[in-house]
């Protein structure tokens, strides 16, 4: 490597840490062609996870454990969870130096699919390696993800816990702050704390619209679920009010979500099911195929509003191991003495769709909170 | 070497378990006792003949001589008595902690010290046989990994008639009351402690300066090792009697050792016993005692045991303010305030 690489890689690495993608890649361009190092070039667009090019890369031809771990996310971002699965395994029988990448790429594909209980064990396993290594920023995303896990299986007091250990690691100035900041309002809703959890939410909207509209757009979306959660529409109509001011255009989870909380109100107003199922419609368009889990969902909310046959919890569980057999991935973690509270925790592998009885619409809509923090 | 005569101002927990280090202690003797509350004198009366019994501590000062105070009182008793007790010049043995916040806590050190007065904090667990084996256990070895959970078993909800259930009184909730305990243990321990985040619950909600924590799960880091501290007023459920709570006070520590696994009865290493000894707290209560005698005959007052207590302020002080919680006793100063 020479001295200019060296100064990148470090420029990169102090960004990443801090949480700024935008600067890591700011940095990565200083590179010339002819200096430029695949490895790192995969590694920063793991990170900005929108560079299409590098993200549809082919599998890697090499026995090589980065190679396998950056494909592995690769693939994870493109919702190509087997794949992930797979370049993850693969990553782990070729080497151990990234080896706590490569269990918390297996914890997110897990947690995407709502294998939570295998989702846990890998990130416990991820975080306990990053511990050893002293790699903080791979703590905090660790922490941060089995928060994720946890609020979203029903714990969210163990689930503040962890947020509160990944926000306490990052550095001054990261930009992931806010985005933790949403997590920990989150957790609050659940809590039976709206309240509190209202302001923080609106807090980091304003803070974040014009730095990080992503962000800034889950905060809305998690104040959307708030709405179908506490049952405040008031509050969605506020949600709403905001998005059409600002002329915000939400996609993806954030602008699924906000979907679904709409079509929550035309039915708690009594539109016609035609109308709530046009909005689940839109939710299901923005989930896409990026959002496998979600979409099997607001299939399901749409079957029981419109008064169809709504596919039992049982067999969208069983379809979803068939189409992403994920659980085979679980691992025997070998957790230290630090990670024993988390480890004793009971986590239902549920996949969010637990079983509803025939006319218990109302549930159905709050298993919302199985499916987005 | 003449024993050192002491005498114990407050009679309950802490106070009896003092008392019942009495038969075991070599370089003092505890000579007198005094409590508001009559029945406990006439119990420690009936269990101690030779004691002398007294109702107030100006009655046990004037009537006793004495070269030494133990002082086992609830968290607020001090501020309207500190001054008094000080300007006896006596030195002190003060039940833990230091202060209820920081400030408090740097108060009663100056204080004491313009009186010309040796104070030194009661913190057994330090003395207990078991954690002192462990203490020479760990000497030299990489630790990588550190459980503790401390579960008193108790009702988790403060009897709202007592001290502890007055949060101006208590200065803080588990943290504060029994939590000391365990981060002065590990600072013992380990040498380090630095608190990386802190979680306090009342319940099932987040603990305010109101509803002070009845449980507290602490992370920290010790050098490379990680530090978890698990904090229970209450406990797991009782699965044989519903409504009440286990106890639990359990130390686990991965390090290129192995695993040590230890707790007041016994210390094991790869699950192999290595060390056994007494539960209870009579060993560990006469230690500390005699080390209290040993410093004030000695005039070594420049010991561990007296200015270790700072860091553990400290942190206890970071553990609230990164909770937000900023709690009653912000400002020390004159008694008859609070």
């Amino acid at each position: 490597m020479t001295g200019n690489q060296l100064g990148v890689a470090r420029g990169v690495i102090n960004a990443l840490t801090e949480g700024n993608a935008d600067q890591a890649a700011r940095w990565f361009d200083r590179l010339t062609e002819s200096s430029s190092m695949g490895s790192l070039e995969r590694f920063v667009a793991h990170y900005q996870r929108s560079a299409p090019g590098v993200l549809g890369q082919p599998a890697p031809s090499s026995e090589d454990e980065f190679e396998w771990c950056i494909h592995g996310w690769s693939c994870y971002y493109t919702a190509r969870y087997e794949e992930a699965g797979d370049a993850f395994t693969r990553a782990r029988m070729y080497g151990d130096a990234w080896s706590s990448w490569s269990a918390l790429g297996n914890g997110k594909v897990c947690s995407d699919l709502g294998w939570w209980a295998c989702s846990k064990d890998w990130l416990l396993q991820a975080m306990t390696v990053a511990r050893a290594e002293s790699d903080l920023f791979r703590v905090a995303e660790c922490a941060g993800a089995l928060g994720e896990v946890l609020v979203r299986a029903g714990r969210p007091r163990e689930a503040w816990e962890l947020f509160a250990l990944d926000a306490s690691l990052l550095p001054p100035g990261s930009g992931y702050r806010m985005r933790l900041e949403n997590y920990q309002a989150v957790c609050l809703s659940r809590l039976g704390l709206p309240e509190l959890a209202e302001p923080r939410l609106w807090g980091a909207f304003f803070a974040e619209v014009e730095r990080r509209p992503t962000s800034a757009a889950y905060s809305l979306s998690s104040l959307a679920a708030m709405s179908v959660r506490h049952d405040d529409l008031w509050l969605f109509d506020r949600v709403e009010k905001v998005i059409r001011s600002r002329c915000l255009s939400l996609s993806g989870m954030p602008g699924g979500i906000v979907s679904v909380a709409s079509a929550y109100r035309c039915w708690k107003r009594g539109e016609s099911n035609e109308v709530v199922v046009a909005e689940l419609e839109r939710a299901r368009e923005q989930f896409g195929d990026l959002y496998p889990v979600e979409s099997l969902w607001v299939d399901r909310l749409a079957a029981f509003v419109s008064g169809g046959q709504a596919p039992d919890a049982g067999v969208i569980k069983a379809l979803l191991a068939r189409k992403y057999p994920c659980a085979s991935m679980i691992g025997d973690p070998t957790l230290d003495a630090f990670s024993e509270p988390w480890r004793e925790i009971r986590l239902a592998e549920e996949c969010g769709f637990s079983r509803v009885t025939g006319g218990a619409e109302e549930a159905l809509w709050l298993q919302i909170d199985r499916f987005f923090v | 070497m003449d024993r050192l005569q002491l005498g114990i101002v407050g009679l309950r927990n802490q106070g009896r378990e003092h008392l019942g280090a009495d038969g075991l202690l070599k370089y003092a003797k505890i000579a007198a006792v005094c409590d508001t509350d009559e029945r406990e004198l006439d119990k420690a009366l009936a269990e101690h003949g030779e004691l002398r019994v007294h109702s107030s501590v100006e009655e046990m000062l004037t009537d006793t001589r004495l070269d030494g105070l133990v002082l086992a009182l609830p968290h607020h008793a001090y501020a309207n008595l500190w001054e008094r007790i000080v300007a006896r010049k006596l030195p002190i043995l003060k039940e833990k902690p230091l202060g209820r916040s920081l400030s408090e806590a740097f108060w009663l050190f100056e204080t004491a010290r313009r009186n010309g007065c040796f104070l030194q904090t009661a913190i057994q667990r330090r003395s207990h046989p078991s954690y002192a084996y462990l203490k020479t256990l760990l000497a030299g070895h990489q630790i990588h990994s550190v459980m503790f959970s401390l579960h008193l078993g108790f009702d988790p909800v403060p009897d709202p008639a007592g001290w502890r259930g007055v949060p101006e009184h208590a200065g803080g909730g588990a943290v504060l009351d029994f939590g000391y305990h365990a981060i002065d243990l590990l600072l013992f321990l380990l040498d380090d402690l630095q608190l990386v985040s802190a979680s306090l619950w009342r319940g099932d909600k987040p603990a305010t300066a109101e509803r002070l924590e009845s449980e507290a799960r602490l992370i920290c880091r010790s050098g490379a090792a990680w530090v978890h501290i698990d904090l229970r007023v209450g406990g797991e459920p009782d699965p044989e009697d519903s409504g009440r709570f286990l106890k639990k006070e359990l130390l686990t520590i991965d390090c290129d050792a192995g695993r040590i696994v230890a707790d007041r009865s016994k210390v094991r290493v790869n699950d192999e016993t290595v060390f056994e000894c007494k539960r209870g707290w009579e060993q560990a209560m006469a230690s500390q005692l005699d080390e209290f005698a040993l410093n004030v005959l000695n005039r070594t007052y420049d010991q561990e045991s007296v200015w270790g207590q700072i860091p553990a302020m400290k942190l206890v002080e970071q553990i609230y303010t990164g909770a937000g919680i900023v709690r009653p006793p912000e400002k020390s100063g004159k008694g008859g305030s609070r």
